[in-house]
């Protein structure tokens, strides 16, 4: 882990994730997790200045720099908080002694009220919509995952009872 | 109906850009939204109600967080494809992708129709082969359904399908896709066969007809037997009648403004219903639990009903104005040794 003064770097993680950029979010999906994320401007904009080499305060600076407002460390902090609970960051930063969990709304009571939109990460989930397939192996099902492009697929199972449906994030015939 | 008559005017020219802002209100739209959502029409739909500036503030949560998720997954299944076609052609086999991003890519923009299976066509004799060249165990799996032979009335060998076929660029690699005629054909009478009850494969066909070139040669996709050409032009009549497809100078010109009285009903019943047919293949597995439960079986029943639309295909009938019953009561009847045959498997598992 990198650090700099005894402070560690927060470094965003790369490998099998797939991004898409639309107006105003940057949609995230884990290939690993089988989940998908949603990442409003500011926590995009914190994820990608997340290379290892910049402090939170450098990453605050450059918040600012980018958005043409004065930003607090504690909204780098809230975004990387989401970061990490959503495994977007290979390295985390050490949070400093004293420095309580954040949340939005803590931030909005605290008084702190920028500009800028508050940091958000959220998962997509949304019912996928029904395939009509051909009929798949129990094994084949198993195999999907429901947070799959076509998830679960909803393909009758051929040698199993039911069709390939979610069972959690992953797919069961039932 | 009604649900299925909301659907129609959701998606009315939902296909063209620049987008125009949705004809129905938020609180019908938010009426139909379960059905938009399962039915994969929800990106169409939500780029149409972005542009009503609702007072409220975002008017269909389900509809955006859907559209998000068709954009993200549009992302993951292009990957997807990209790595299928090199996997393939490792092992000398050459692919060609239906449907899905075969598809999707006429679309505007991104993640107005969502990926599902990856359909593909390879020769039987390569079917083995591809199964190896997919990923396995621990790998990432892929929901690809390949396929060695379609529908008879499609009436195109592989070969066919193969000489015509387009590559198109993709992530530093090229798909190969059938030719426009071949897969409108295609996507036709894979409409016809699902019983209709997707709105957005009435999209997708919509799409293609209006995007097609004045190279577009019809004779090549109409070509074969005349009721099955027949078939195609209808639902091209449908794609014009409950979406405003535009036919016009196409040589469906005239059968499309002159459909037979049951068919538009029996789509939008269709569309009104939710999922539908291609569920019922299977249900037969379930029956077996459901016997002790009355209102689950007499669902089950229902949804095995062929709707007029299904059964005329099954019973390889001409859509004109007969009556539609017997055709139902011969599709149910035909079903019954392969009926019997599912169930027995169940029985005898459970």
């Amino acid at each position: 882990m990198k650090q700099l003064n005894g402070q560690s770097l927060p470094k965003a993680r790369k490998n099998d994730l797939v991004t898409r950029q639309i107006p105003g979010e940057l949609l995230v999906y884990d290939l690993k997790r089988h989940k998908a994320y949603c990442l409003n401007d500011t926590a995009a904009a914190v994820w990608k200045g997340c290379d290892g080499k910049r402090t939170v305060s450098e990453l605050a600076f450059k918040l600012q720099q980018d958005q043409k407002s004065p930003v607090d460390e504690k909204i780098v902090w809230l975004a990387l908080d989401q970061l990490e609970k959503s495994y977007l960051l290979q390295t985390k930063a050490a949070r400093p002694i004293g420095l309580p969990a954040l949340s939005r709304r803590g931030l909005i009571r605290a008084g702190i009220i920028t500009a800028i939109a508050l940091p958000l990460v959220t998962m997509i989930t949304t019912p996928t919509a029904a395939q009509a397939g051909s009929p798949i192996t129990l094994n084949t099902c198993t195999g999907r995952h429901n947070n799959d492009p076509g998830g679960c697929g909803g393909n009758p199972c051929s040698d199993a009872a039911g069709n390939c449906t979610p069972n959690g994030n992953s797919c069961k015939c039932q | 109906m009604r649900d299925g008559l909301l659907i129609a005017k959701a998606l009315r020219r939902g296909w063209r850009q620049p987008f125009e802002p949705s004809e129905l209100s938020l609180d019908r739209i938010g009426s139909i939204t379960p059905i938009l959502i399962s039915s994969g029409a929800a990106g169409l739909v939500w780029r149409r109600i972005e542009l009503l500036n609702s007072p409220r503030g975002q008017p269909n949560l389900p509809l955006q967080e859907a559209h998000r998720s068709h954009q993200i997954h549009a992302a993951v299944h292009e990957l997807e494809v990209t790595d299928i076609f090199t996997r393939a052609r490792a092992y000398q086999i050459e692919p060609i992708l239906f449907k899905g991003w075969a598809l999707a890519r006429l679309y505007p923009d991104v993640g107005l129709r969502p990926y599902g299976d990856i359909d593909l066509w390879v020769r039987p004799e390569e079917l083995e082969k591809l199964y190896r060249a997919l990923p396995s165990g621990d790998e990432y799996s892929y929901c690809v359904e390949p396929h060695v032979s379609f529908y008879p009335q499609y009436e195109r060998s592989f070969d066919d399908v193969m000489s015509a076929s387009q590559l198109i660029p993709l992530n530093g690699i090229r798909v190969r896709v059938p030719c426009d005629e071949d897969h409108l054909r295609f996507i036709c009478l894979h409409f016809l066969y699902h019983g209709a009850w997707r709105p957005l494969w009435l999209c997708d066909i919509a799409l293609m007809v209006e995007s097609a070139s004045s190279e577009f040669d019809w004779d090549r996709c109409l070509s074969g037997n005349p009721k099955h050409s027949d078939w195609i032009a209808c639902v091209i009549g449908l794609a014009h009648q409950l979406l405003g497809a535009d036919v016009t100078g196409t040589p469906v010109e005239k059968r499309a403004r002159n459909l037979p009285g049951w068919l538009a009903p029996a789509v939008l019943k269709q569309w009104g219903d939710g999922s539908g047919m291609s569920f019922a293949e299977n249900l037969s597995f379930s029956f077996p639990r459901r016997l002790l439960k009355p209102a689950a079986l007499m669902r089950a029943l229902r949804e095995h009903w062929r709707n007029p639309i299904q059964a005329s295909v099954e019973m390889n009938a001409w859509f004109n104005e007969s009556p539609r019953s017997p055709l139902q009561f011969g599709s149910a009847f035909l079903r019954i040794p392969e009926f019997s045959r599912f169930f027995g498997q169940e029985i005898r598992r459970t």
